[in-house]
């Protein structure tokens, strides 16, 4: 992908390539020098800090660990291959961390979209006839189903509403913290928030919830 | 949606990530709980769907794989550093890297100023260099394409035919330095004929060796012939004495006079022959088939050219002369109205045949009418009052000889040195150096060379 194509991306799905203080500005700029070097205590570092994020971001949107972290994996080689081909991040680490997640998520879901579908309401008829314990392996396959499809109507929404969905509730970040990431501010994140959850509970219906 | 009703939503939030029941909630917002009920429901489901639990071991394999992806990359770059051009890039990119912390778009846009500027250096130095190689010289080819670009980028096509003009009468200058230099080297060149013997040829004072094997090409169907005055091409070897050997001479622009058998969009059948039309063929108004014309011709690979096709209302017409730095009034210059008046123009007489005189490279035809005062031979300085034909020729009606005395301001004569010996009138000499004082340029043209046909047909002049 080129620089002008990856700019556009990072645009259309929200995240603010300035979107960070000058504080941490500094110390991803440092962390960015040393990640240059290819130096294994730099990588490791860098690594142990924002890995947590990443995968969070990814499990959140998928509803399979191991593909998560086959999503988190991918995202730190993807980053040194652009840092090798001078094409990595200059300023916001973080930023182009969860950029490259959200867009490799979004492959991953073009790939599932691209599969023969099931058909999930005929899931949901036969077990919501059933009393079942909360331990029951029935309940929690069906407790699976019902993520997956909230995860797919998560990925149904727009970029922006996929994002700060994700940001706010799958990484736990504060509004302000969204808000820098996406280059807004917290009353703009505040009201696309509330946006995106109405759109979520109109795509899933009343029976999911 | 006002901003109440999103702080509520907010508040309700955070007790609903603190654990605490929605309706615990709607006590504290009850006119907003029809409206939000859902909305939350549906963000607790949201919220359930969080896994905070990171496994250690995908933290631990991805470590792994990202260490020796790392390695890997490590060892490549070193290979390529050795070989590469690393030390070259390094400084760059940290360059580049400097002003992408301050906006990405900035490093960008140094590293394309970058590689421009330095393209632009190098490519102007090339051109730069290039412009004075001669054929033969490595950089000869970049001065030829860049002449071809900077021919083709010229929207006006008048435009482009005086840089055709120039460039024209650059290869003659290339040919001439090549001579001096003593440097034997395949040219090709296009000049004006300017005096033919059975060895050798002057063309644009470039002396051109006739040999068993020249080709000499005439016009179509062989009915054009060379004569001083013909614009010619020629392709040859620059020899150590001083000549150009032609391997092949043909003739480049001519007049052909024939009758107009079919007119077609791309091409007219003018006596059997096909000349090519082309948006800047000047065509006279009201030629028919039938008629008798006079075509001006250029000869190139693709065929003849029709330059012009002109009634044949005159018996002579001007054979073609390239001559950028013409002081006489061109017959495209000349308005409708002002043919039939007289014009002046005072020069070097330069060469002497039959039907016309060449004075400073303008051909004027000298008719059974015109008034010739006595005395007159090649090189001196004359003023001739001619007239405009229609078809664009000039025809003499008085020439005089005049001392360099009564020259007018803006005339300067050329220096040119006298002949060795003054009462030998069958030998001529051409102009050896050429000074032009506007452009503080001299042209080499060989000393002495005999034209024994231009001295008869002065001789035969009434």
């Amino acid at each position: 992908m080129s620089y002008w194509q990856s700019l556009a991306t990072y645009n259309k799905i929200g995240f603010h390539r300035f979107g960070v203080s000058p504080r941490q500005m500094s110390v991803e700029s440092s962390e960015i020098d040393l990640l240059n070097t290819l130096d294994p205590q730099a990588i490791t570092a860098i690594h142990n800090r924002y890995y947590p994020e990443v995968y969070r971001f990814a499990r959140f949107r998928v509803s399979d660990e191991v593909i998560a972290e086959d999503i988190a994996g991918d995202v730190f080689m993807h980053l040194l291959d652009a840092v090798h081909n001078s094409r990595g991040p200059y300023t916001n680490l973080r930023g182009w961390l969860l950029r490259t997640t959200a867009n490799i998520v979004n492959d991953h879901f073009r790939k599932i979209y691209n599969r023969p579908k099931e058909d999930s309401s005929e899931i949901l008829e036969n077990s919501s006839d059933l009393y079942l314990s909360q331990s029951d392996p029935v309940v929690i396959s069906d407790q699976a189903e019902r993520n997956q499809l909230l995860q797919l109507a998560i990925d149904k929404l727009t970029s922006a509403q996929k994002l700060v969905i994700t940001l706010r509730f799958g990484n736990r970040f504060s509004l302000e913290e969204t808000a820098q990431l996406m280059g807004k501010k917290a009353n703009t994140i505040k009201a696309l928030q509330y946006r995106a959850l109405a759109a979520l509970r109109q795509k899933l219906g009343s029976d999911l919830l | 949606m006002n901003q109440r009703h999103l702080d509520a939503f907010d508040k309700c939030m955070e007790l609903l990530e603190a654990g605490i029941p929605l309706e615990d909630c709607f006590i504290k917002y009850p006119d907003l709980e029809p409206e939000m009920r859902e909305i939350l429901k549906t963000a607790k489901k949201v919220m359930d769907l969080r896994d905070e639990q990171v496994p250690i071991e995908a933290i631990n394999r991805s470590r792994i794989k990202l260490l020796s992806r790392a390695k890997l990359l490590v060892s490549g770059k070193q290979n390529t550093s050795v070989f590469g051009v690393q030390w070259f890039i390094k400084p760059i990119r940290r360059i580049v890297n400097g002003f992408s912390r301050l906006s990405p778009l900035a490093g960008r846009l140094v590293l394309v100023s970058g590689i421009t500027g330095v393209l632009i250096l190098f490519s102007s130095g090339l051109v730069i260099t290039s412009a004075k190689s001669l054929p033969g010289d490595s950089l000869y080819p970049v001065k030829r394409a860049v002449e071809d670009i900077s021919v083709h980028l010229v929207p006006n096509s008048e435009t482009r035919s005086v840089y055709e003009i120039n460039y024209s009468q650059q290869r003659v200058e290339e040919v001439k330095r090549l001579i001096e230099l003593k440097r034997i080297q395949r040219i090709s060149f296009e000049g004006i004929l300017e005096s033919i013997s059975s060895t050798s040829w002057i063309i644009s004072g470039i002396p051109v060796n006739i040999n068993a094997t020249t080709t000499i090409v005439n016009g179509p169907g062989g009915t054009q012939f060379f004569e001083p005055g013909s614009a010619v091409e020629v392709e040859g070897i620059t020899n150590v004495q001083g000549w150009v050997v032609a391997n092949e001479i043909h003739l480049r622009e001519y007049q052909y006079i024939g009758m107009v058998e079919k007119i077609f969009t791309k091409y007219w059948q003018i006596s059997g022959i096909k000349f090519i039309i082309t948006s800047g063929t000047q065509i006279d108004i009201g030629i028919q088939e039938g008629d008798d014309v006079t075509v001006l011709v250029r000869s190139e690979d693709s065929g003849l050219h029709a330059l012009a096709i002109l009634h044949d209302v005159h018996p002579n017409v001007t054979p073609i002369m390239p001559q950028p730095n013409l002081t006489t009034p061109m017959s495209s210059q000349v308005p409708e109205s002002n043919i039939e008046e007289d014009h002046q123009i005072t020069g070097d007489l330069d060469e002497i045949s039959g039907k016309y005189w060449i004075v400073s490279g303008q051909i004027i035809y000298v008719v059974g009418g015109t008034h010739i005062s006595d005395g007159i031979n090649i090189g001196d300085s004359i003023s001739v009052v001619y007239r405009v034909e229609l078809n664009g020729s000039y025809t003499a009606i008085e020439i005089e000889k005049i001392d360099n005395d009564e020259h007018p301001e803006e005339y300067r004569p050329r220096e040119t040195p006298e002949s060795g010996d003054e009462s030998d009138s069958q030998e001529t000499s051409t102009v050896t150096i050429n000074v032009d004082d506007e452009r503080g340029e001299s042209t080499y043209t060989p000393e002495h060379q005999e034209t024994p046909e231009a001295t008869e047909e002065h001789q035969a002049i009434p």
